[in-house]
C-alpha cells in the first residue's frame, strides 16, 4: 500500500512525532496538493483529490424496532 | 455446520491503521466477499486499497428511507453472498457488536440458517472515549443509553454515575428516517436530563479521532446549552456524576452480619479439628 492512504495507515499505526510526519510526507511519491494537505492536515481537502465519498452515513443502531412502525 | 458460506464481521477500530486488529486484518485480506460500513470516506478508501472489490453498504442509506430497510437489506445482501458458499467479511468501524444492529442480525441469520458466522471485536468510540477523556467506568459506575431510547422509554437515571448518551444528533427522531434531529427534539432531551442534573451540569461532547491527522473533540458544554449545540451523528455526550455515591448501610450493616457469623463458623470449625 503506498500514496497519501497508506502513509495514513503507516502514521495511524506507529504514531508519528511532529517531525517524523513531516519527513514521512516529503519522501512520498505523490501529487503536490496531497502533500500539501496531508502537511496541513487537512481531511478534507485530502478526501476530495482521493476522491473519497463527500457525505457518508453510518448509524447501524435503531433505538427501537417498533417505535419507527406506529 | 453443514454449508460452505461463513460470515466473520470485524472492527476496524476508529483510527484509520491505529486500531485494527491481526485477525480482523486477515479475515477482510482473506474473504472472497467484503461489504463495508464505516464513519470516514478516508476510512472507507483505506479499506478500498486493502480490498479494491470491497462493496459499500452506503447505498442502502437514503434520507427519508426508514434506517429499519437499510439495515434489513445490508444483512439480506451479506447473506445472499453466504447462501452463495462464499466466506464473506462485514467491515464495521470501531466495534462491530456495540451500538450495531447490523452485524449481530447479520451473524444471527446466517447461525439460523446453518452457516458459521462470528464477531471479531474493535476498539470502540467508548474505548476511545475511556483513554482521551480519563474516565475509568469503574470508579462511579457508567450508563450508556442511546439518546432517543432513553426519550422513548421511561428509564431511571443514576446520577451518582457517569451518564453516555449515543448518536445524540439524531435524538427523538421516531421516524427513523432522519439523520439529525432540531433543537426542539433536543430541548425535550435537555428537560428529561433536568430532572436528574442542574441546568448547570457540565457535559462533554465527544468524538473519537478516526485519522491520525486529527484530534478528538472534546467540548465541554452545560447542559442547558445542549439542544443548540452543534451536535452531530457521530458526537457522544458525556455526562460527569452529579451526586456523591450514597452508601447502602442496610447493605453493609448485613454484610457485616454475615462476615461475623461466618468467622464464628470458621472458629468452630478449627475448635473442632482442634479437639481431634
Amino acid at each position: 500500500m503506498t500514496g497519501a492512504i497508506g502513509f495514513l495507515e503507516y502514521a495511524g499505526r506507529n504514531g508519528l512525532s511532529p517531525a517524523q510526519y513531516a519527513a514521512g510526507v516529503s519522501l512520498l511519491d505523490i501529487d503536490g496538493r496531497q502533500r500539501q494537505a496531508l502537511l496541513d492536515r487537512d481531511a478534507a481537502t485530502l478526501n476530495e483529490l482521493l476522491g473519497g465519498r463527500r457525505r457518508l452515513l453510518f448509524a447501524i443502531l435503531a433505538p427501537d424496532e417498533d417505535v419507527g412502525q406506529d | 455446520m453443514n454449508q460452505s458460506g461463513s460470515l466473520a464481521c470485524v472492527g476496524l477500530g476508529m483510527m484509520l491503521g491505529a486500531h485494527v486488529s491481526p485477525r480482523s486484518r486477515t479475515h477482510i485480506e482473506g474473504a472472497d466477499v467484503v461489504f463495508v460500513l464505516v464513519s470516514d470516506p478516508l476510512v472507507e478508501l483505506w479499506v478500498q486499497e486493502m480490498r479494491p472489490d470491497a462493496r459499500s453498504l452506503q447505498p442502502y442509506y437514503r434520507e427519508g428511507k426508514s434506517r429499519l430497510d437499510s439495515y434489513n437489506q445490508m444483512v439480506e445482501a451479506m447473506l445472499v453472498e453466504i447462501r452463495a458458499g462464499r466466506q464473506v467479511c462485514g467491515v464495521f468501524y470501531g466495534h462491530p457488536g456495540v451500538f450495531a444492529l447490523v452485524p449481530h442480525k447479520a451473524i444471527a441469520r446466517a447461525r439460523e440458517e446453518g452457516f458459521a458466522a462470528h464477531m471479531e471485536p474493535g476498539i470502540s468510540a467508548e474505548d476511545c472515549l475511556y483513554a482521551d477523556l480519563g474516565i475509568d467506568p469503574g470508579r462511579f459506575g457508567c450508563q450508556h443509553y442511546e439518546a432517543s431510547q432513553l426519550m422513548f422509554y421511561e428509564r431511571r437515571i443514576d446520577p451518582s454515575a457517569y451518564l453516555v448518551l449515543w448518536q445524540v444528533g439524531m435524538a427523538g427522531d421516531r421516524s427513523l428516517a432522519r439523520f439529525s434531529t432540531g433543537p426542539a427534539y433536543r430541548q425535550l432531551l435537555v428537560e428529561l436530563l433536568a430532572q436528574d442534573y442542574p441546568m448547570s451540569h457540565p457535559v462533554i461532547a465527544y468524538e473519537a479521532a478516526t485519522l491520525p491527522i486529527t484530534a478528538p473533540r472534546m467540548d465541554e458544554l452545560r447542559l442547558s446549552e445542549l439542544a443548540t449545540a452543534d451536535l452531530r451523528l457521530q458526537t457522544t455526550l458525556v455526562f460527569p456524576p452529579a451526586t456523591p455515591l450514597k452508601r447502602n448501610q442496610r447493605m453493609l450493616d448485613r454484610l457485616a452480619a454475615l462476615d461475623r457469623t461466618e468467622s464464628n463458623r470458621a472458629e468452630s470449625s478449627q475448635t473442632i479439628v482442634d479437639v481431634q
